[in-house]
């Protein structure tokens, strides 16, 4: 066992909840997400607020009207913890919350941590303001943005040094969106159901070329909660557990600019390499992947990074349905921030929700069969980069 | 560029950093500098207070050639802001400096659909207010279009 194998198993999640608005609805109300995401990953667990001991916090991702500290959700809640975290990364902090509450328990400085991920992103921005905001903020306001790059202009120049790198061409991004829309079809919850082709992806408003309208994901309200405990207590709970078996956060820099290598940038291996060295997984044990999707390409990229594929051969892999059910690789199986749900910080952490799902085999027609094991990936704050492995053993 | 042109500049202005004072002061008489490290021989953009590639910690600033190669770019078709609105589609690119060091960009002097990765690149100043001139690149004399 390697030193970090400390951690492997060591913690379990025995409650998810998740709050998704209907298509074209907003659910401007900060707190009653975080609440009643809370309050359905209580009931899972079987366990009510006054168990709760430990908070890891998402905090909102933009300057809101209010503050949205640990401070202000344990209030709402009736919480004295022994430990309170606020995650930070922008959309990766999905990557961060689990260790952090996985930690925070293997120290003994909580034994019962809720992890809460929730934005009203839509309501407060406006789908235009958010795509306005983020670039005018986090990009470099010094030597970016008096250029003019877009939010999601970043993705787009990544994805356009591939596409000459490699070849990738932009049908086999589009069919990142196009697989991705199947499986929100199965999902009642996705927010978007109706089935897309290649053609009206390449059909869509070019945003930020080579990034279409439809290859770029939603912006939406909506928020995540999870209760994780040691594992001596995780079979008491209301649902089988799903352990936390390996974890790895990295970043390189904040603007896309400065990242030496877009092809194959040094963070993203160094995340996985520990996560998956932790678990004692290797690629042909997962049975269903969650790679963080802002937009088409960073499922090729992620699949890339990740090791599934060699660099260059995740376009076309991902063209020949291997995402898809009954695929080789199943892979955002509830249709991700492209098609289920969006709410900035808490997107990734609908993806923990829907792999815990997966792994607890309640998903019904998306259900991917015997799943044991599941590997989920974030970015965000910019150039930040986290990975979670899970799994229905402790290992 | 007439006067009445600077005035009515709305587009974001630089913010300014006390790493990038030497930058800004430098393009104002139409020069492109980056950091160089003594220690590693190597430059770096953006400014930084140690060498991102030895850790040295006594970066200098030099002149560099203003040539360069275009690493990405991107086709901006939805401005950021309404400022940008009339100049969309636009091209916002990244461009590896011949001497080392990366930066963000707009190229300009060429048609949209004439960029691509790997062209050969030359630095051009434009005098956007009285005290701010930012460095755009235009395809090198030559460049294959």
């Amino acid at each position: 066992m390697n030193e970090q194998a400390i951690m492997r198993g060591k913690t379990a999640i025995v409650g998810v909840g998740d709050v998704i608005p209907k298509r074209g609805e907003t659910l401007d109300d900060y707190w009653g997400l975080a609440v009643e995401a809370s309050l359905q990953a209580l009931d899972e667990a079987g366990l009510t607020t006054k168990d709760i001991d430990g908070v890891v916090f998402s905090r909102s991702g933009y300057p809101i009207a209010f503050p949205t500290f640990p401070t202000n959700f344990c209030q709402q809640m009736g919480i004295v913890p022994g430990f309170m975290e606020a995650t930070p990364h922008g959309g990766q902090q999905m990557g961060s919350m689990l260790w952090r509450a996985a930690t925070a328990i293997t120290m003994g400085m909580a034994s019962r941590v809720l992890i809460v991920a929730t934005d009203n992103r839509e309501s407060r921005l406006t789908r235009g303001g958010v795509v306005n905001r983020i670039a005018s903020q986090n990009t470099d306001t010094e030597f970016e943005y008096p250029f003019g790059p877009l939010f999601p202009s970043a993705m787009a120049l990544l994805a356009q040094r591939h596409m000459h790198t490699f070849g990738t061409t932009s049908e086999q991004l589009a069919s990142v969106a196009v697989e991705q829309r199947k499986w929100a079809a199965m999902h009642p919850k996705a927010m978007m159901q109706k089935p897309l082709t290649i053609e009206e992806v390449l059909a869509s408003k070019m945003i930020t070329s080579p990034l279409h309208l439809l290859d770029i994901c939603l912006v939406t309200d909506g928020g995540g909660a999870a209760v994780m405990v040691r594992d001596d207590e995780a079979r008491d709970c209301g649902k089988p557990p799903v352990y936390l078996l390996g974890f790895g956060d990295s970043a390189e820099t904040q603007g896309v600019s400065y990242l030496q290598d877009y092809v194959q940038p040094a963070m993203y291996r160094r995340a996985t390499e520990q996560a998956m060295r932790m678990a004692g997984v290797s690629h042909s044990d997962v049975d269903v992947l969650f790679p963080y999707d802002p937009c088409t390409f960073h499922v090729v990229w992620g699949l890339e990074q990740m090791g599934f594929c060699k660099p260059g051969e995740a376009a076309a892999f991902v063209a020949e349905g291997n995402l898809a059910r009954g695929g080789k690789l199943p892979a955002n199986t509830h249709g991700g921030l492209l098609s289920y749900c969006h709410p900035g910080i808490a997107g990734g952490f609908l993806s923990i929700v829907e792999a815990i799902r997966q792994l607890r085999g309640e998903c019904g027609d998306r259900q991917v069969p015997n799943a044991n094991i599941a590997m989920a990936s974030a970015m965000g704050g910019f150039m930040a980069w986290g990975v979670n492995i899970l799994g229905r053993e402790p290992r | 560029m007439s006067s009445e042109l600077k005035a009515g500049y709305q587009k974001p202005l630089p913010t300014k950093s006390r790493d990038g004072a030497t930058f800004w002061k430098a393009t104002r008489r139409h020069q492109l500098v980056t950091q160089h490290c003594p220690d590693c021989d190597k430059h770096q953009f953006p400014p930084r207070r140690l060498c991102v590639h030895c850790g040295g910690r006594r970066v200098d600033w030099r002149q560099v050639s203003g040539k360069g190669e275009i690493y990405s770019f991107t086709i901006v078709h939805r401005a950021p802001e309404p400022s940008f609105s009339p100049e969309v589609p636009y091209v916002v690119a990244v461009v590896d400096l011949a001497e080392g060091g990366r930066m963000m960009t707009n190229i300009v002097g060429c048609r949209t659909d004439e960029v691509r990765v790997g062209m050969p690149v030359s630095a051009t100043f434009e005098e956007v207010t009285d005290e701010v001139t930012l460095v755009k690149f235009r395809p090198a004399a030559g460049a294959a279009r």
